[in-house]
């Protein structure tokens, strides 16, 4: 897969108090629609933010979450067929990245967590299984004591 | 937000939610409208979502939860204009609204 090319300026929103929470969650849908997103491609990215938000304020306390337009090139051109030569099509596709990173106390079996209905506040445990099947793409960077951050990405 | 503005038309009472729920909010909302069953002894409850964007796990609970305790209460609660996209991510999410039942 070729490379992901992030742009530079990205929006930030600290997690700290429940109201940023609705904060993610209303960002995530501006960004979304602004980028082109339909209504559905919406509400699963503002539904999945609002989850993974959440969780950083109920499992660690706070964090942040951050916004970002990306692109990926698809099928990378080969020589000699490659830009501008024969069939020199290269395509881009665009999408939404959203990235939560928080220093908590880490998630300690990712497997088991990611298999759904498994909470360690007694609650459903239906938000990170939720959200990896709303998303297009989902990578979890976590451990006991290390803390935790979790890209999700949904393709245009 | 001031008391969840209700109407009762006959032996129903019908509850439209307005605003993009904030997480506080929803839970004064829910203690609202088991008073507001409690007072007006309704037949059915009816809750209007159609103006709502997202419903996540968090609101999707209370929703249930809200219905379920309407019925201990002894009343039926009918959720209506519950919105495509809403519909498709609660099955994604596989989260099942339970305790009452819907119309379009
Ligand atoms: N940011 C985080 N830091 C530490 N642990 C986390 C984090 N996010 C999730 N977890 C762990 O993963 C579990 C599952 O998360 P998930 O969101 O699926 O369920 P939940 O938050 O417990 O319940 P809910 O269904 O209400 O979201 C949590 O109970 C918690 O143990
Ligand atoms: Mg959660």
């Amino acid at each position: 897969m070729a490379e992901i090319k992030r742009d530079e300026d990205g929006k930030v929103i600290r997690i700290e108090e429940e109201h940023h929470v609705d904060m993610a969650r209303r960002t995530a849908k501006e960004c979304s629609v602004l980028m082109g997103f339909g209504e559905v491609k919406t509400a699963l990215i503002a539904t999945s933010v609002s989850e993974l938000a959440r969780n950083i304020l109920v499992h660690a306390g706070k964090g942040t979450v951050v916004l970002r337009a990306i692109s990926q090139e698809e099928n990378p051109p080969s020589p000699p067929f490659g830009k501008g030569g024969l069939g020199g099509f290269s395509g881009e596709r665009r999408g939404l990245e959203i990235v939560f990173a928080d220093q908590g106390p880490g998630i300690e079996d990712i497997e088991r967590v990611l298999k759904g209905g498994y909470s360690t506040k007694g609650s459903s445990g239906i938000g990170l299984s939720g959200a990896k099947r709303m998303m297009d793409e989902m990578e979890i960077e976590s451990g006991s004591g290390k803390g935790t951050t979790i890209w999700i990405r949904k393709w245009l | 937000m001031d008391k969840v503005p209700t109407l009762k038309m006959g032996d129903t009472l019908i509850l439209t939610i307005q605003v993009e729920l904030h997480d506080k909010t929803a839970i004064r909302l829910q203690e609202d409208i088991l008073e507001r069953v409690y007072d007006t002894k309704p037949q059915g409850l009816v809750i209007d979502v159609s103006a709502v964007g997202v419903v996540d796990s968090f609101l999707g609970r209370m929703l249930s939860d809200t219905a379920t305790m309407v019925r201990t209460m002894g009343v039926e609660t009918v959720l209506v204009g519950i919105q495509p996209e809403i519909a498709i991510t609660l099955q994604e999410m596989g989260l099942e609204l339970k305790g009452g039942a819907f119309s379009p």
